[in-house]
């Protein structure tokens, strides 16, 4: 097996490593001696970088702290002003957030440019479309839609000359009627040509009519000779129902186009209610833009009401993932509440297994036991430095543990659990003289030892402790 | 030197959520029961992380006030420390972003070399000792602010992958290879500085 890698040996210094990878690595300590001082390096940094970025302020400065938190938030005015519980938050709370409303904003903003782009293209659509549905129309027509009048108009414009096909038009005041003429002009007569193609009407206008083809309306003389004025085929503009809707008979198809196409103006309700039957109620006629073009976006008012429901269906996933987080939080919480139960998990977490001895020694009997959090958590520490110092067989590892069971011993009040601190410091502090004999260790291992046995004058840890330090002063 | 305790006594089952519900409802003693219980473990993140008593004091005190700001959307059930951590991570990030436009030379760092010196048994050892701590503290301060966070939080206060990968909101695979990377950058910017291994 080659060298282990830095993550391995930083997982090692943190227990992180599990099941085969942490017996192949410790298999590969065992014979390298190379790994073997590159992780009591590292453990070394670990203890020195931790006293290196300790501080205590004082007792005086915690005791003040809070006060001087409180005078904070007074100056920044902020007394009582937070309080927004989660639960049962009003709509106003929620756009309060600054985050959501840039999100509906930036929807609304999205929705608006494509309502915009959508009607800017329907506008430009709407011609060609026109054209090839009157197109498509025109060559489908059906004489059962003529109106009786139109019928009347058809039969008094028989005439073959092209002047009188032309100008074949309604009477005057009927709507519905000069329509109807083109429908019963022969195809390929210059009243057709004039409805599939206005173009072709400025090149050669019709005799008849008297305004400019670029003007909106002409005029054309109808079978009685009188001007009406007519609706240029390319320039419809939309206009609402002029009297009360009339409900459409039901089945009836809707054939607004061609209706609009060359409608004369200023038609009076007698002829309104003349064309009634076969033309279809102004109701279709206002429902018909809309049938116009199915593909076409829904109505600009739409999309402003729905956006902040947009961008709360666009949260929920967020939201969900969040709840369940939390949710998961609070059970490993509540599992951890449980002082046994905790103690269980805190062996079992991968950082603080020194090895499957010191996690059933954690479980089955730990000193500490009831100590404070900050106790219970040094002397976790310093029994993972213990056990891997004792894997690794450096002396260096060993200083490591040794100070930081000083810092237990700093944390705990005098008794039984002083002496056991006291005797791992002993403990550590030799086998780190034994692993390299100097001046400075063989201070720190007498004083170590002398301590220990002033206060456990018998036992089998008293005779070890002795037998030590007689090892020690030989 | 003695130590500030890694974690404050702890809170009893429901006690914790208690006091969040009732700071949400503007109760300040509540607010000020939960800075009590948490101004430890934060002032020692905000000094590992700023390596001045100044500016950790102001950090840590800063750090009650945005957590008092945000307590509204904190989620009752949720375990305080890791979020107050990671408002205290936060704020030393910006802190970082702010001294890298406009450098600034702390001399609370001196006096404390200069109040510490001498309060243990051998002088001349603890001069040697507290020198390998300073040389220590400045390359780890050399280091980036997410390796300064990830060292912080495991090796000052000894949280688990887990908890610090919920603290900066990480994988804890992102958690064991920044920290790999951050011991190994450490080393070699300590090595730079002194010449030798720590």
């Amino acid at each position: 097996m080659s060298h282990l890698t830095e993550e391995q040996l930083s997982a090692l210094v943190d227990g992180a490593l599990e099941g085969r990878a942490r017996s192949e690595a410790e298999r590969h300590l065992e014979s390298c001696a190379a790994c073997r001082q590159a992780l009591a390096g590292l453990v070394e940094q670990e203890s020195a970088l931790r006293a290196a970025l300790e501080h205590d302020p004082g007792e005086a400065y915690f005791e003040s702290f809070a006060g001087r938190v409180g005078g904070r938030l007074r100056a920044a005015g902020l007394s009582g002003a937070q309080a927004r519980p989660r639960e049962g938050r009003t709509l106003a709370d929620w756009f309060r957030s600054p985050r959501k409303l840039a999100w509906v904003a930036a929807t609304a903003a999205v929705v608006a440019g494509a309502a915009i782009v959508v009607i800017t293209s329907r506008e430009w659509r709407l011609p060609a479309l026109r054209d090839h549905d009157l197109r498509s129309r025109a060559a489908q027509e059906e004489p059962v839609e003529q109106p009786p009048v139109a019928g009347e108009a058809l039969r008094a414009t028989p005439a073959p000359a092209p002047q009188a096909k032309e100008t074949a038009a309604a009477p005057p005041g009927e709507a519905g009627a000069p329509e109807a003429a083109k429908r019963q002009t022969p195809s390929g007569s210059p009243a057709s040509l004039e409805a599939e193609s206005p173009a072709e009407s400025k090149v050669a206008p019709p005799a008849g009519a008297r305004a400019p083809a670029s003007r909106a309306y002409e005029v054309r003389r109808d079978a009685h000779g009188e001007d009406v004025p007519v609706r240029r085929p390319g320039n419809f503009i939309y206009r609402p129902p002029r009297s009360a809707p009339a409900p459409a008979a039901p089945g009836e198809p809707v054939r607004v186009q061609k209706q609009r196409y060359a409608e004369p103006m200023h038609v009076g309700k007698g002829s309104e209610a003349l064309r009634g039957g076969a033309r279809p109620a102004p109701a279709d006629e206002a429902t018909a833009p809309a049938a116009e073009s199915p593909a076409a976006a829904p109505p600009v008012p739409a999309p402003a009401a729905p956006a902040p429901v947009a961008a709360e269906k666009e949260a929920s996933p967020v939201q969900d993932a969040l709840k369940a987080r939390y949710e998961a939080l609070a059970q490993e919480r509540a599992k951890t509440d449980s002082a046994p139960l905790r103690g269980f998990l805190d062996a079992a977490k991968p950082s603080t297994l020194a090895g499957r001895s010191a996690a059933l020694q954690t479980v089955a009997a730990d000193p500490f036991e009831g100590q404070s959090t900050y106790t219970r958590t040094l002397a976790r520490n310093a029994r993972r430095l213990s056990a891997l110092a004792e894997r690794i067989h450096a002396p260096t590892a060993w200083d490591s543990a040794a100070a930081e069971w000083e810092r237990v011993l700093e944390a705990t009040v005098a008794g039984p659990l002083e002496n056991e601190t006291r005797y791992q410091i002993a403990r550590a502090r030799f086998m780190a003289w034994r692993g390299g004999v100097s001046e400075k260790r063989t201070s720190r291992v007498t004083a170590a030892l002398d301590a220990f046995l002033a206060r456990v004058t018998q036992g089998a840890r008293h005779d070890e402790a002795g037998a030590w330090l007689a090892e020690v002063k030989k | 030197m003695k130590t500030a305790p890694r974690r404050s006594p702890e809170l009893e089952p429901g006690r914790e959520a208690g006091l969040v519900r009732a700071a949400q409802g503007g109760d300040q003693a509540a607010f000020a029961e939960i800075v009590r219980h948490f101004q430890r473990p934060v002032y020692r993140v905000a000094y590992a992380l700023t390596r001045n008593p100044s500016d950790a004091d102001d950090l840590a005190q800063e750090t009650f006030v945005r957590a008092y700001q945000a307590i509204g959307r904190f989620r009752v059930g949720e375990p305080l420390y890791p979020w107050l951590s990671r408002i205290a991570v936060n704020l030393a990030y910006s802190l970082h972003r702010r001294r890298k436009r406009r450098p600034e030379t702390p001399i609370e760092p001196l006096v404390e070399a200069g109040r510490q010196f001498g309060v243990e048994d051998d002088p001349a050892e603890h001069a040697a000792e507290q020198e390998r701590h300073e040389r220590l503290a400045e390359a780890f301060g050399a280091l980036s602010p997410e390796h300064q966070a990830v060292l912080t939080l495991r090796v000052v206060e000894d949280l688990t992958y887990d908890e610090i990968a919920r603290t900066l909101g990480v994988p804890v695979g992102t958690v064991m290879s920044r920290l790999s990377r951050a011991r190994t950058e450490l080393r070699s910017r300590f090595r730079a500085r002194t010449g030798e291994g720590p």
